[in-house]
């Protein structure tokens, strides 16, 4: 083969080359993004149990949530429930995440194990991850009882 | 046109485009890597669960973050805490949203503070230096 020939194919070799070197290269770069930013996530991340139990203490802590205000020192009582306000409207005032994309983070079903009364958050969809319980004292009806809050925690969907 | 001078041409182009692979992977490496950007996810997740936590108290509460916070900006609103470096882009700031109680208020702007404490008053929680004896 001549010279030019082998110029003039080395030339068009090349291009086919770059267009496929071009192509592999950019997916090698991604992947390797990709995989760098799975790490840090993975380095970062935060026990769901932690956060959705912090996010669960306001049920049975504040007034604007479920807790009993004791009518003589108008002090929220930690740890109970107060069936009065142990309801959907009450639930939307103590924690609501946005009505379209709310599904993507915490969801809560609070069932009192003896009273049988159950409220969800508004993108609760019965997804159950796991599940938090707590001893609560509950004030009704002229009542005082012992009972437990099942917290059933829907992380994400 | 001259193939000899296409086939120079041709190394030029794979010598930069070696060049710049290296550039774009090391940058993304250190990107992804530099402890500024975990440091910063890490402050973020943690305001996040201190805020919830404060909220879930009964009464008034006040709370210092127990780091190093000097190297960072804050933005405390009702619905998110963003964390970020002074003068990096704003596709870089690390945002967590906050769902707080229906009446309750969260607010605070701080710049590369000494310190970082969150202080809940009634329904109102601020984001603010500790002074000197607090909490």
């Amino acid at each position: 083969m001549n010279r030019k020939a082998e110029l003039e194919f080395d030339v068009a070799r090349k291009n086919i080359y770059w267009m496929i070197a071009g192509f592999v290269i950019a997916i090698i770069i991604l992947a390797f993004a990709f995989t760098l930013g799975t790490y840090t996530t993975k380095l970062t991340a935060v026990p769901r149990e932690i956060s959705a139990e912090l996010l669960a203490l306001r049920f049975t802590a504040i007034p604007e949530c479920f807790a009993y205000v004791d009518p003589h020192t108008q002090q929220a009582v930690s740890g109970t429930i107060d069936l009065s306000r142990f309801t959907p409207t009450q639930m939307n005032t103590c924690y609501a995440p946005e009505a379209q994309s709310g599904f993507k983070t915490f969801n809560f079903r609070l069932r009192l194990e003896q009273g049988q009364q159950e409220i969800t958050t508004n993108n609760y969809f019965h997804e159950d991850d796991f599940t938090l319980i707590k001893e609560v004292i509950v004030y009704g009806g002229g009542m005082v009882a012992k009972d437990r809050l099942l917290i059933y925690v829907q992380e994400k969907i | 046109m001259n193939t000899k001078a296409v086939s120079v041409l041709l190394l030029i182009f794979e010598v930069m485009v070696v060049l710049l692979v290296g550039y774009i992977a090391f940058s993304i490496a250190q990107g992804y890597a530099s402890s500024e950007t975990v440091q910063k996810i890490n402050l973020a997740e943690d305001l996040r669960l201190m805020l919830h936590t404060v909220t879930g108290v009964p009464g008034d509460a006040l709370v210092q973050y127990p780091h190093d916070v000097s190297h960072f900006n804050f933005i405390l609103t009702p619905n998110s805490i963003t964390v970020f470096i002074p003068g990096e882009p704003e596709p870089n700031w690390v945002l967590r949203t906050l769902y707080l109680p229906v009446g309750y208020a969260a607010e605070g702007t701080l710049e590369q503070p000494a310190s970082l404490c969150l202080e809940k008053k009634a329904k109102t929680i601020t984001m603010h230096a500790c002074a000197e004896n607090q909490p």
